[in-house]
Parts: C-alpha cells; structure tokens; sequence
C-alpha cells in the first residue's frame, strides 16, 4: 500500500466510533500510534482509546487529558474491519474497553428495574 | 394501512410536542405586544425546524448515526468538544426553565407550594423516565400534549380581526420600537429551533429503530407535524394579540398564558390549557434531559439509548440522571423560570450555527448518506435558513442587552 | 419582562430619581396589572375559574406591582411631572389592594365583583 494512502486511513479513522465484536459501542478512536512516517512504509500500531490520549489533540484535548486517567491501548492486530466504525476481533472486556461502563454498571444494578 | 396510522400517530404526537417553554413564553409576549405583527417571523421559525429535522432524520436513518456521533467526526476533537459544551450548557438552561415551567402549571392547578412541586416534579419526570419505554414516553406526553389545542379555540373564540392576523404573515417592520421587534423576532425563532429538539430528534429515530423504509415516515413527521405544530404557535400569538395587546397587558407569568384561554373559554378552558401545558413542557423537559445524555454519550462512543436496558448503558443512565439533577439545582435557587427562559432561548440561539452547520455537512456527506444525500431542495432551504441563524446567532446578545431583554 | 433586574439588581424599585421614561414604564406595569386583575376578577365572579389558580395568580400579580409602587411611592420626578407620580403612585397603591383582597378570597364572588368594579376603574 503506497504511503499516501496508510496515512490516509490514519486520518480517516480518528474520532470514529469503535464497535466490539458483539456489537457494543467502546470509545472512540481517540488517538493512533503510527510508526515510520517518515519512512516509506508507515504502519498503524495501536489505537488509543479514552484517558490521556487526548493529549496530542490540542489545547482542548490536552485539557481533557488531564483530567483522564491512562488510554487504553488496542492493538492494530485486533481491527476487523474499517467501515464509518471501526470494528474490533473480540469483545470489549477481552480489550480492556469500556471500563467505565463496567463501574458504574455495579451502581446503576443497584436500583430496582434496572 | 396500518402504516399510515402509524404515521398519522407519529404526526399527532409531534403536533402535541412541538411547543415548549420557550414558544410559549416567546410567542404569547411577541403578541401581547406587537399584536399579530410577528406571525411571518414564525413562520420562518417552523420552516427552519422542518428543514433540519428532516435532514437530522434522514442522516440517523440512512447513516445510523445520530447527529453528536457525527459532528465529533466531521469537526474534529476541539470543534467537537466545543459543539458539546455549548450544547450541554444550553441544554441545562433550557431544562431548568422547563422543569421549572412544569412546576408553575402543578402550582396554578393545584395550588401547592412552588418548591414542592418542583421536587415532585422532577421525582416524577425521573420516575417516568425510568419506567416507560422510549416509544410510550413519546406517544404520552405528545397525546396529551395536543390539549394545547385549546389556544387554536380560544383564539377563535376570541373573535380577531382576521384581516389584521392576515396582514401579520406579511414581513414588516414596526413604526417604532424597532429594537424590541427585532429581539423577538430573534427570540421566535431560537424557541422554534432549540438545539435539543435537533439533537433528540436524531437519536430517537435510531430509538425507535427507524431504517431507510422510514425515510418517508421522517418526511411525514417532520413535514406535517410540524407545520401543524407551527399552528399551536400561531394560535399563542393570536390569543395573546385578541385579548393582551388591547388591554396593555404584558404577560410575565405562566398564569397570564392560562388566563388568555380562561377568559374565552371559562374553567374548561383553563383546565385544558394548564394540562396542555403541563404535558407539552413535560415532554421538551424529557426530550432536554435524553438530548445532553445522547450528546456527552455519543461524544465519547459509550453505548447509550433507552431501548437498552439502564444496566447495559450505565454511563448514558448515569447522564440522564445527572442531567436531571443539575436542571433541578438550577431551577430550586429560586430564579424565575420566565427570566431562565429568556435567557436560554436567547443563548441557545448564540450556539445554533455549531449546532446546524454539522447537520448540513453530513447530510451532504455521500459517505454517510449515499444516495440519501440533500436534493436541491434541502441544501437551498438549509443554506438559507443557515444564513438567518447566523445572523441571529450574531444579533441576539446585542439585541438583548440593547432591549433590556425585550422591555425597551 | 424585568431581565435587567436580575442582572444589575440594583437600583430596581428603590428611591431615588425616576426619569420620565421610567416614570411611563412603572405606570404601565400598574395599568397591566389592573387590566389583568380585572379580567380574573371578572371570571371569579361569574364562577370561571378554579380557586387554586384565582389565589396563585392574584398572589402573582400582586408581586408583579409591587415593585412599580415602591418605585413610584419613594422616587421623585422633576418638575410638574412630580404631580403625575404621585397619582401614579396613589393608583399602584389602589391596584395592589384590590388584587390582595382577590388573593384573600380567590372564591368569593361578591368580592370579586367589587374588586372588579375598583379594577375596571383604576385601569380606565
């Protein structure tokens, strides 16, 4: 794949919706770690999701950082498919996404019918 | 044929739900004090609304994304951190104007103490919000919002001049107080185009499941209902211009809105008008509420909706919930709900550029909509009724302060 | 639609000088008032309306006057628009009396017809 258009799909999937594999919504794509664009080869490691990784993302985004804890880092291995959402292989526990949700799951089952 | 009651049930809930606080306090002012002069101004106010709630519809039924889902990929992080806070801050005003708006009309129907009824309010709006389907919560409180009617009657009643209500839906300009004219007509529109109503529009089409065989549906809804709803406005300001606009009298309290349906009607009026009230505010005060969970959810890719059960999207239960909380902080300080209308009417407007320029970019986008992208139509009336809200966008704090906030 | 006085606050209903301007403004408060209060006085009377609602909304417009007869009762205008003033403020008195005798009886119609009487007067 020519260089102009990997980087391309960098930009193309910042800020979209990451998806599990059951379907679940689990962050955004807050931020890629991409090696060797100044090579002729770059290549998409990871995904940043969530926490700090708001940190390269302007004067907002390092605001927003530093009221966040740690990213959650997914690796470019774990993509299934790129579509408008970004489809992950496995489920959002297995990733370690959608921590929040689990927290605050346990305080929500707490109320009656929920 | 089961589809066209479906829809015609969809239509009457959106005719019921189309006033909020902001219509009612805009509009019934607007006529007590330039009798029917300002009727063309909502007529601009509807057109702006139908025209980009069909495009939120279609963008969630044809995309499957909701508008805040969007807006933080085509805008980028900052722009759409932006678009989130402005929005949220708005929608927080607009829901303590509400929720304090709903306990203005338990008041003046039951005549307990203010305060208590707005806790009572809010445990019920919480309780109703956790109870009842997304689907019900709708139908209700737009069914017995359409008790509003009884200002279309008792506008009638009240024997206008119609030449003169006529002549109002002719764009004009007053002899005098051309400021204080101009503050409302900023005013109508902001009330008619809250970007909650936006917001909630979109994600309650993928609530209730919506795909592209609905697109007629969106039209049908956005298009029909409101217009029909834009009546319920027009019947305000006609009301307010039979029986205020000759007698002085400037109304200031949700008690005045009541009366103008007493005094042609007599108590059935009155009762029809306090309930109309009561369910139509109660609804924008749920619409409000999901509107800033959808926006911080959608904002952050958690999952959300109320179709899924509160325990599967804990984060969006847990906004919702906040949501309500904070309106009701808001509103127990003990500011005036009128005063907090205003206010958030005219800054809601100050934010509707960041809210309707997204709508307009995606629904252009060919990769979200494919072959659902604006006709000709939709991108003429779009750009033109962005320029108006640009414009007012710029006008209404100036405008405000110039006016004293419409007092002159 | 008093915004500016939540937001100054200040200078609100108080004594001091009152420009003409805010001479006819006060006035105009009291004449709204009046012509409301007439006409749910005019319902009270003639069974049209609920007790709860005639009792909330008198208290509502009482409150609304209030601050114009303050305003007119304690400020001062030069010149001879002084005279007018003070008829302004003796009428705002006359109003706010009136709509408390509503909110005292918001039921009683023998009540409400007087105050309707002294409403219809005051606000024509």
């Amino acid at each position: 794949m020519s260089k102009a258009t990997e980087v391309d799909i960098a930009l193309g999937i910042l800020d979209h919706q990451l998806v599990d594999s059951e379907g679940h919504n689990c962050g955004n794509v807050d931020e890629l770690e991409v090696r060797g664009l100044d090579g002729d080869a770059p290549e998409v490691v990871e995904i940043l999701v969530g926490g700090n990784a708001w940190r390269s993302r302007g004067l907002l985004g390092r605001l927003a950082a530093s009221l966040s804890g740690n990213a959650v880092h997914v690796p470019w291995s774990e993509v299934d498919s790129v579509t408008s959402v970004v489809t992950l292989k496995r489920t959002a526990e297995e990733l370690g996404l959608n921590r929040g949700d689990k927290r605050w799951a346990r305080l929500i089952g707490k109320l009656p019918g929920s | 044929m089961k589809r066209i009651f479906d829809i015609a049930l969809g239509i009457l809930a959106a005719i019921g739900g189309f006033v909020d606080i902001g219509d009612i306090v805009f509009n019934v002012a607007a006529g007590a004090i330039f009798g029917y002069q300002l009727l063309w101004v909502v007529v601009i106010g509807v057109g702006a609304i139908i025209t980009y709630s069909e495009m939120c519809g279609r963008v969630a039924v044809v995309s499957g994304r909701a508008v805040m889902d969007v807006v933080r990929e085509r805008l980028g992080f900052g722009a759409g951190l932006v678009a989130l806070i402005a929005g949220q801050l708005v929608n927080l005003m607009t829901l303590a104007a509400e929720i304090g708006g709903i306990a203005l009309a338990l008041q003046l129907l039951s005549g307990l103490p203010y305060r208590v009824l707005l806790v009572l309010g809010v445990l019920a709006l919480g309780v109703v919000i956790w109870v009842l389907r997304f689907e019900w919560i709708e139908r209700v409180f737009g069914y017995v919002g359409l008790t509003m009617l009884v200002f279309a009657v008792a506008a009638i009643k009240l024997r206008p001049e119609w030449n003169e209500v006529a002549s109002g839906f002719v764009p004009g300009v007053p002899s005098s107080n051309l400021a204080v004219y101009a503050f409302f007509a900023v005013g109508l529109i902001g009330a008619a185009t809250v970007p909650y109503e936006v917001y909630f529009y979109s994600s309650g089409a993928i609530e209730e499941r919506w795909t592209p065989k609905d697109l007629g549906t969106n039209k049908a809804n956005a298009i029909i209902g409101y217009t029909l709803g834009g009546f319920l406005s027009f019947a305000l300001m006609i009301m307010a211009g039979a029986l205020f606009f000759p007698l002085g009298i400037s109304p200031e309290a949700l008690g005045t809105v009541a009366l103008g349906a007493e005094v042609p009607l007599g108590q059935i009026g009155l009762l029809l008008a306090l309930v109309g009230v009561l369910f139509a505010v109660s609804g924008a005060a749920i619409d409000t509420v999901f509107s800033g969970a959808y926006n911080m959810a959608q904002f952050f890719g958690w999952e959300w909706g109320k179709y899924r059960k509160p325990v599967d999207a804990p984060r969006f239960t847990l906004g919702w919930i906040v949501m309500l909380v904070l309106g009701f902080v808001i509103v127990v300080t003990g500011v005036d709900p009128i005063q907090v209308t205003e206010f958030s009417v005219i800054f809601s407007v100050v934010a509707l550029p960041l809210t309707y320029i997204p709508i307009l970019l995606v629904a252009n986008d060919r990769t979200y909509m494919g072959a659902n992208v604006n006709g000709k139509l939709a991108n003429v009336l779009g750009f033109l009724y962005f320029l108006i809200i640009l414009a007012i966008a710029l006008a209404a704090i100036p405008l405000m302060l110039l006016t004293n906030g419409g007092q002159g | 639609m008093p915004l500016v006085c939540v937001v100054l606050a200040a200078g609100c209903g108080g004594s001091g000088a009152l420009t003409p301007k805010e001479l006819q403004k006060e006035a105009e408060t009291v004449q709204s008032a009046a012509a409301e209060g007439a006409l749910l006085a005019s319902d009270v009377a003639r069974d049209r309306t609920t007790e709860p609602f005639a009792r909330i909304h008198s208290g509502v417009l009482v409150e609304q006057v209030k601050p114009a007869t303050q305003a007119l009762t304690q400020g001062h205008v030069p010149g001879e628009l002084d005279a007018r003033r003070k008829q302004a403020a003796r009428k705002a008195k006359a109003v706010v009396d009136a709509l408390e005798e509503l909110h005292a009886s918001p039921g009683d119609r023998a009540v409400a017809r007087r105050v309707l009487r002294e409403l219809e007067e005051l606000s024509s």
